[in-house]
């Protein structure tokens, strides 16, 4: 990799210059965050953010100047490498992260990166029949496990990121529509068992799609098999297996308002803060919300928020337009390579990137549950900034050999 | 293949389905984004404005610990904490001066001005959550700033539930209701305290793991024992209600219909039984160390278990007694009963009386092997008996109950190492007894059960001295004193049970795979260990009721040996089992069989149903 290429063409400059920007309004909303109005000064958290970001460039000059062949050979030592501190984590650490003095490594975060990995590198092989049922199972196995890992963690919304992985996976190797559907039809079910017109609504049209496409009749007994334990299972855990704490958990997951306290509360003060911004905002270190301390989280998870109340539905666009433009160039950095795992690469990153994106700001404004998923390259924290930088290092990468075949 | 991946135009067509699930997406915010902040901009400015709630949290009563009678071993009492609320403080004191305010302050809660003045920097809290300066303060310090209120902007006294350990001096009758009044920490020795567990401030690193679940910087978490693994039942759901605070922060009113009343956290119900649990500590003196196990031994169900020395849970609180706690050598925090790894030593010898006896090596009432003369020569060593001047020609049965050495070398050398081993594992030696408090708790030792593998693997060999050994429950064997007890009960009902403490868990026994004859003669070869005169576990004899059981004395190289007992009661219809050790304290028979003689008679005295008496002995019928 000859390293003058950085500059010239083989530099990305949009999707460069985008991160640099979208880093640059985390850390000012950052600095507002941590402001005080009695004390007239910010905390030093932005100063800290600003050596995460130094270090995640090194991170991703790194990433970029590795052989792509490199990932593609290791991608299954490297999953299994990650998946190895997943469980050590869980048994040795303190569940969710290692704590080594100053910064706590979070094995979670590095294992969405190398899933996505080996899921591209299985789905590169140029023969897998993607029109048989049995091309899905080992990719759906090298998903389940870390779900189950962080799951167990106990890590929801990174357990989420996991399964929303395969799909644009699958579609971007050549699988039908209707297959898609397949897959996700269990956990359809599952939304619906719990309703009787929309479990019929559901299983009828799983029947018809069945008549339709007409699968072999093992995969079809399979998966009408699957469903309806589902359907049956659901609500029978829910009724006599699981502890109201847990019933709790799971419905305030779904509907904040019941938590008064917890994430109801923050989602409240969150709408509040980002509706009173109006169109121009309160201005800088102005936002009233924020600086009397009535948005929780607000440097980490609800920094969306604070850009909302201090620049209005300005700041808001233009931090949507920074992401759209970066998911855009990810997406065409996929259709440019000519190598089909660098291609099926960039789409698992962008997913990261798009499902993190959307359920974090979704959360800010009262559509998505609260599930503690950080927006990327704005939110405060080293474990999630470092891992972004090492994701944008290998789409940059991507692109600067998309020409390469190997 | 069904796509040509390569090919750009199928790839283009897929991107472009993918733009539009972006822009879909995107879409949404923005519409929602609009719809906030441009539509419904008027009533969220009017909101941020004027309003402000404040969310004041109302603590949830952790779930009580009972006893199987309902008889509650850890409750709440209420504690009060000087709080205060930084912002409304710190504009009424001088910056970096230690008088005035900021100094009455610091006499009354006992804390030097800076220590104060960090405190109200803490970092993990909103602008005017309350700080807690000094948590469980007396009630002299809580009547001067009550009294004082105005004086102090920005001091509260804040109401928190804490843990209780109510005081057994004496057998309460049975009632479930909570009594405040027995409540004395100073006096109280809370009982079972390794089981149980006990409650601490949550650690920084726990609660950025868990704060998504509603926990605080300063709550409360259970850390050990019962308190932690079933941290989520008990903990309950706190409560929260709203008052409306200016922009300043003070306080004009407030909203009911937001209140949200606290949920308390579910109750446990053990296995425990409380009288004998106290029995079973108080028999135990707290200068010994040691584990006593009873054990219902047709269920599993734990009706004892004791772990000394013992510790009180509020010690956490107090840095310097904590200290003690880690470092005393006696080591009062381990939980012996699941995790103490001892030699069994005699208690052992039931095993290869069992082999022998099941493989028909040896009846019980054969006198077939040599005479023992205190001693016997193995190889190039001589191998002793305890009893140093023999025991002369003996029966098993003789053997057992004089625990003649001599007599069990030889029987172990024609049972053999592979067949001992099997039926050792019978017992679930070497094995984890997956006790219900153990495996997502604070887990369990494994202890070590020698097979010829293990020595070959080791050694490279197999000597016949290790046998020799380990038929008399001595060399590399290893049992933990629960493993013991499982195995009491496995003699008393020929079914291996699994061991649990809370009420209503999965027990479960499997079956041995044993002929009845055999387990009934060890049996009655252990009713006469205590019956029988010159039996060496007399000193457990109760004088209604038939108890069986079995001493040994396990040598110790690092001092005193171990004593240990393990006995059953009654002999005839077993309806408690128990194994007792006292570490260094000399010879089971006058040690350990007292403490478990005192338990048993607190068990037929208290726990059970009063039985009808016949003949001068007590009988039960099955229930």
């Amino acid at each position: 990799m000859n390293l003058s290429l950085f500059v010239r063409r083989d530099l990305d400059i949009g999707l460069f210059t985008a991160i640099c920007l979208g880093i640059g309004v985390g850390i000012t909303t950052i600095y507002s965050a941590s402001y005080n109005w009695d004390l007239g000064l910010a905390g030093n958290i932005y100063e800290k953010q600003i050596i995460w970001t130094l270090l995640g460039f090194v991170a991703m000059v790194i990433t970029m100047v590795i052989p792509l062949k490199l990932f593609y050979a290791f991608a299954y030592i490297l999953y299994g490498l990650t998946v190895t501190l997943l469980i050590l984590v869980l048994e040795l650490g303190d569940r969710r992260w290692f704590d080594m003095g100053p910064i706590n490594i979070q094995p979670s975060e590095f294992t969405k990166i190398t899933t996505v990995l080996v899921l591209a590198r299985f789905l590169a092989y140029p023969n897998r029949d993607l029109t048989r049922a049995r091309a899905f199972v080992p990719p759906l196995l090298l998903v389940l496990l870390p779900i189950l890992l962080v799951f167990k963690q106990p890590d929801l919304g990174t357990a989420l990121v996991f399964s929303i992985l395969i799909l644009p996976l699958f579609f971007w190797a050549g699988a039908s529509p209707i297959h898609l559907f397949f897959l996700i039809s269990p956990a359809l079910t599952l939304i619906c068992a719990f309703h009787p017109w929309m479990l019929v609504a559901m299983v009828l049209l799983l029947i018809g799609i069945l008549f339709y496409e007409r699968p072999r009749l093992f995969t079809a007994s399979i998966l009408l098999l699957i469903n309806l334990t589902v359907a049956i299972a659901a609500p029978y855990v829910w009724e006599n297996k699981l502890h109201d704490y847990q019933k709790r958990r799971i419905l305030t997951f779904l509907d904040p308002d019941m938590d008064k306290l917890g994430a109801g509360y923050q989602v409240i003060q969150s709408k509040i803060a980002i509706g009173s911004g109006g169109l121009t905002g309160k201005g800088f270190l102005e936002g009233t919300q924020t600086k009397l301390a009535f948005l929780p989280e607000q440097h980490t998870d609800f920094i969306f928020s604070v850009i909302c109340e201090e620049f209005g539905l300005i700041g808001a666009f233009f931090v949507l337009v920074l992401f759209i433009f970066i998911l855009w160039r990810a997406l065409s950095i996929a259709v440019q390579t000519k190598n089909r795992f660098s291609s099926l690469t960039a789409i698992g990153l962008a997913t990261i990137l798009l499902f993190h994106i959307f359920v974090n700001i979704g959360m800010t404004i009262g559509i998505m549950p609260v599930t503690g998923l950080p927006l990327p390259f704005l939110s405060y924290g080293g474990s999630t900034l470092i891992t972004n930088m090492i994701l944008v290092g290998l789409l940059l990468n991507i692109y600067a050999n998309r020409y390469e075949d190997y | 293949m069904q796509n040509d991946f390569t090919h750009n135009g199928i790839r283009e067509r897929r991107a472009r389905i993918l733009i539009g699930v972006v822009a879909f997406l995107f879409g949404i915010l923005g519409i929602r984004l609009y719809m906030l902040q441009i539509a419904e901009w008027e009533q969220y400015r009017i909101k941020s404005e004027k309003n402000t709630m404040q969310p004041v949290i109302i603590q949830a009563n952790r779930g009580l610990i009972r006893d199987r009678n309902g008889i509650i071993l850890v409750d709440n009492r209420p504690s009060y904490n000087i709080s205060v609320i930084p912002p409304r403080f710190l504009a009424n004191i001088e910056e970096g001066k230690c008088n005035g305010l900021l100094e009455r302050l610091g006499q009354i809660v006992d804390l030097p001005c800076e220590t104060i003045t960090e405190k109200l920097q803490s970092p993990n809290r909103h602008y005017y959550d309350p700080i807690n300066l000094k948590r469980d303060v007396d009630f002299e310090a809580v009547s001067i700033i009550e009294e004082n209120r105005y004086d102090f902007p920005g001091v509260e006294i804040q109401i928190e539930p804490r843990r209780g350990y109510p005081i057994f001096a004496s057998p309460p009758e049975i009632s479930t209701e909570s009594s405040h009044a027995r409540h004395n920490a100073s006096q109280s020795f809370p009982l079972a305290p390794h089981t149980l567990g006990y409650i601490g401030l949550i650690n920084a690193s726990q609660y950025s793991r868990l704060k998504a679940e509603g926990y605080r910087y300063d709550d409360h978490i259970g850390k050990r024992g019962i308190e932690r693994l079933f941290e989520d039942r008990m903990r309950g759901h706190k409560g929260v209600k709203y008052i409306e605070v200016n922009a300043k922060g003070r306080e004009v009113g407030i909203f009911p219909e937001k209140t949200d009343p606290p949920i308390s956290g579910e109750d446990l119900w053990l296995t425990l039984d409380w009288r004998v649990q106290h029995a079973a500590e108080h028999a135990f003196a707290d200068s010994m160390r040691g584990s006593l196990i009873a054990m219902h031994p047709q269920s599993g169900e734990i009706i004892a278990m004791v772990s000394k020395p013992g510790f009180h849970p509020q010690f956490i609180r107090d840095p310097k007694a904590w200290q003690h706690l880690q470092t005393d050598p006696s080591k009062p925090l381990l939980n012996r009963s699941l995790k103490g790894e001892y030699p069994p030593a005699s208690v052992f010898k039931m095993i290869t009386s069992i082999a022998a006896l099941d493989l028909g090596i040896l009846k019980a009432d054969e006198y077939r092997l040599e005479p023992c003369t205190g001693g016997m020569v193995f190889g190039d060593r001589r191998f002793r008996c305890h009893n140093k001047k023999g025991c002369g020609t003996i029966n098993m049965r003789q053997a057992l109950v004089k625990s003649c050495d001599v007599f069990f070398y030889q029987l172990g050398l024609k049972v053999g190492i592979d067949d001992w081993h099997r039926y050792a594992a019978m017992f679930g030696f070497g094995e984890l007894t997956n006790i219900d408090i153990a495996s997502e708790g604070d887990g369990e030792a494994r202890g070590l059960l020698p097979s010829r593998a293990y020595y070959k693997q080791r050694h490279g060999f197999l000597a016949g001295g290790n046998m020799l050994n380990l038929t008399i429950g001595q060399g590399e064997l290893l049992a933990t004193p629960l493993q013991i007890a499982r195995y009491t009960s496995a003699l008393a009902t020929g079914q291996l049970p699994i061991p649990h403490v809370i009420k209503g868990a999965q027990g479960g026994t499997t079956s041995l795979p044993l002929s009845q004859e055999v387990i009934k003669t060890v049996r009655s070869i252990m009713t006469d260990v205590v019956n029988s005169p010159g039996g060496t576990g007399h000193r457990a004899r109760l004088p209604d009721i038939v108890v069986a059981g079995k001493t040994g004395t396990a040598q110790n190289p690092h001092g005193e040996d171990h004593a240990w007992f393990v006995a059953y009661a009654p002999a005839e219809n077993p309806r408690i089992a128990i194994a007792v050790i006292v570490e260094n304290g000399g010879s089971g028979g006058s040690v350990a069989a007292p403490i478990a003689q005192k338990t048993l008679e607190a068990y037929f005295e208290h726990a059970l149903p009063k039985p009808k008496r016949t003949n001068g002995l007590f009988v039960f019928t099955n229930q």
